[in-house]
């Protein structure tokens, strides 16, 4: 993934493959901050995060299934 | 502990909480009496940004000197060139604060290579990233050779990673915007007591 030469923060992670997975930690700093300032009361904000970032990879993945199913399927049968 | 109400009449315009919110994310919200709040945006705000540039580097946060050509024109200062910038993605990235403007600071004149275009101490100057085999001075800024095995001063991010790290930046920035708003137009600062706090 790296190696001993590689410059943190200043270099691109070597994550080519694994892109995806980038998706997750996007997804809880981005319900951290949202709930942080939304949120009436912070009493149950951990479990506010934990359901905002769920719900965020949840519809990432939906959207990817939904663009898969467009372009495998329908737009392959149309340019058949 | 200080908490939002669905009560918003008592709120009114909080212009010292909404910069202290653009200076450091998260300072607003303190200022307002609401510490732990303001940690947990700093948190997720500074995370979203620093992961960013932890995954694509240094190339995730570029204004193309956008700002700094916009004082040299008022100054009558030839323009800067700088390549492969992305001014539009720095639109949103710079609400992060001075922390954003430091990054694409550094990121121009400390790690771009330099190749002076007109004479003289105010003479344009063309920023742009290594070749990936081209060494730069560390003195003048300026390219020192292109050879196998030599390192550059930082590596462009290609393809998802670039964008995913560039996305990331952009995203902390537009979520410190609510923030400023949010802290802006809030209720009245609420002052620690013995018995309370935020």
């Amino acid at each position: 993934m790296f190696t001993l030469a590689h410059r943190f923060f200043i270099d691109p992670l070597d994550v080519h493959a694994l892109w995806w997975l980038t998706l997750l930690p996007i997804a809880l700093f981005i319900s951290m901050a949202y709930k942080a300032i939304r949120l009436p009361t912070m009493d149950r904000y951990w479990p506010q995060v934990a359901s905002m970032a769920v719900q965020i990879v949840l519809a990432m993945i939906g959207l990817a299934a939904a663009c898969y199913v467009i372009i495998e399927l329908f737009v392959a049968r149309m340019s058949e | 502990m200080t908490e939002h109400t669905s009560d918003h009449s008592d709120e009114q315009l909080q212009p010292v909480a909404g910069l202290l919110a653009f200076v450091l994310p998260g300072l607003g919200h303190a200022y307002l009496g609401q510490v732990r709040r303001g940690i947990f945006i700093a948190a997720g705000i500074l995370g979203l940004f620093f992961g960013g540039i932890l995954v694509a580097g240094l190339d995730a946060v570029d204004s193309g000197l956008y700002f700094a050509n916009r004082i040299r024109a008022f100054q009558n200062k030839p323009p800067h060139v700088a390549e492969g910038g992305d001014a539009i993605w720095f639109a949103g990235q710079m609400f992060v604060g001075p922390v954003a403007f430091a990054v694409d600071a550094v990121h121009q004149y400390g790690f771009k290579i330099r190749e002076p275009l007109t004479a003289g101490p105010d003479g344009a100057i063309k920023f742009r990233p290594p070749l990936p085999d081209e060494a730069r001075d560390s003195n003048t800024g300026q390219t020192a050779g292109r050879a196998p095995g030599n390192v550059p001063s930082y590596r462009r991010a290609m393809a998802r990673v670039g964008e995913v790290g560039t996305l990331a930046c952009m995203l902390a920035g537009l979520l410190n915007l609510i923030a400023i708003i949010d802290a802006s137009w809030h209720r009245p600062r609420v002052r620690r007591t013995a018995g309370g706090g935020a």
